[in-house]
């Protein structure tokens, strides 16, 4: 009874989060569509990796610990999913951060509209 | 830009969207895109796949359940080794670039690196990227992977510190061109060693062994095994595959680990061996 209850919230949560995930990604894909500059795709850019890769890992962990079917293999792809999602958790935010700071730090784009820009006056401080 | 236009976009878009699913429902329905495997496989994947793993027909078995590494390491285990010298050529090739830079002992190497983000982050992963570089290389004779796909994900990790904490990271720890130069040498020598062990074997038993010999065969009985009981549990290691996959991942890692270092040093430094004007 208990276990059947854990299973129906289990999988009935990862289809949510799954569905988040498509959600998000076709948001994410339509800002780096509207957006207007580099900074601001950047934006849309992890709201895909973290709400179109992050959640819907998280949901296909669930449910295929719900698929008993499968055995011990489902513990297997649940295992998979859920350190796939811890890492690309990690390590999705340093890489936009990276791309944003070289961008910067090269000069290459500049943010634009600005109203206060502290990180080029720091750099400009260091002579960098 | 006026409310109407976006409106049109986004009528665009959903149709777009509605019609891509529907062409991909049109197709896997009528079976163009999932198309079922074929009942029958050819020919010399049948021999592979029957043969790898089969052990009531020992004759040509590899005694290892994956195929690709029985291919590369059991069936054409010579040509494998000459691509293992190929790639170590290749990698000297990279050094004669810049043969000139000696380094002293003892010299560190100042490195910036990125931001504090992306050095915290760096670390984590740098703990969990030779893990599973690991586990490819020493579970390639059982799942998919092998010495050169496991060196290939440690050399990953490598190049993310380079990028990430600099050069000055790894060499100040003692990563030196030439120990590195000594790990990959190393793998070659033993790789070298198991393709002439069985053969050794062989002849001072007074009988004959091919070169890369892994299991015993019907005429030339001399073969690495493939279990090895510790413990009470039969732990199978298919041979030379195994030591094979090791030592390749040895070379691999080594090797890749070189390139990205020497590629990674700061241009005062090849400026000073003359490699640079």
């Amino acid at each position: 009874m208990i276990a059947g209850l854990v299973d129906a919230i289990l999988y009935y949560l990862g289809a949510a989060l799954l569905l988040i995930g498509g959600v998000l990604d076709v948001i994410a894909a339509i800002g780096m569509n509207r957006f207007r500059n580099f900074y601001l795709r950047l934006h849309a850019a992890t709201v895909g990796a973290i709400g179109g890769g992050f959640y819907p890992l998280l949901g296909l962990g669930m449910i295929a610990l719900t698929m008993h079917g499968l055995g011990e293999t489902r513990l297997y792809i649940a295992g998979i999913a859920f350190t796939t999602a811890l890492f690309l958790a990690l390590t999705a935010p340093v890489g936009s951060h990276a791309l944003a700071q070289g961008a910067h730090r090269g000069r290459v784009v500049l943010p634009e509209p600005v109203v206060v820009n502290k990180l080029l006056e720091d750099e400009e401080k260091q002579g960098r | 830009m006026t409310r109407w236009s976006d409106l049109k976009e986004i009528i665009i878009a959903t149709a777009a969207a509605l019609l891509l699913v529907a062409l991909s429902a049109l197709l896997a329905s009528s079976g163009l895109v999932a198309a079922p495997p074929p009942s029958d496989n050819r020919w010399l994947a049948e021999k592979f796949l029957t043969l790898t793993y089969n052990a009531e027909r020992k004759a040509l078995w590899a005694a290892s359940p994956e195929v690709v590494t029985s291919i590369l390491w059991d069936y054409r285990g010579i040509d494998t080794v000459y691509e293992t010298s190929v790639f170590f050529f290749a990698i000297i090739g990279a050094l004669m670039l810049v043969r000139s830079y000696k380094p002293a002992r003892g010299e560190k190497i100042e490195g910036r690196g990125m931001s504090v983000i992306a050095r915290t982050v760096t670390r984590i992963t740098l703990v969990a990227i030779p893990v599973v570089a690991a586990s490819i290389a020493l579970h390639g004779h059982l799942t998919p992977g092998g010495g050169f796909q496991g060196g290939s994900v440690f050399a990953v990790a490598t190049l993310l510190a380079i990028v990430a904490l600099g050069t000055g990271f790894l060499v100040n720890r003692g990563w030196s061109k030439g120990r590195l130069l000594g790990f990959r040498t190393l793998g070659l020598v033993i790789i070298v060693f198991v393709a002439i062990a069985v053969p050794i074997i062989g002849l001072m038993d007074g009988g004959r062994a091919y070169l890369v010999q892994n299991q015993e065969k019907p005429w030339s009985g001399y073969g690495a095994g493939y279990i090895y009981s510790v413990l009470g549990l039969d732990i199978l290691y298919s041979g030379t595959l195994l030591f094979l996959n090791l030592a390749e991942f040895l070379a691999v890692s080594a090797g890749l680990t070189l390139a990205f270092l020497v590629m990674g040093l700061p241009r005062e430094k090849l400026y000073k061996g003359g490699d640079v004007e």
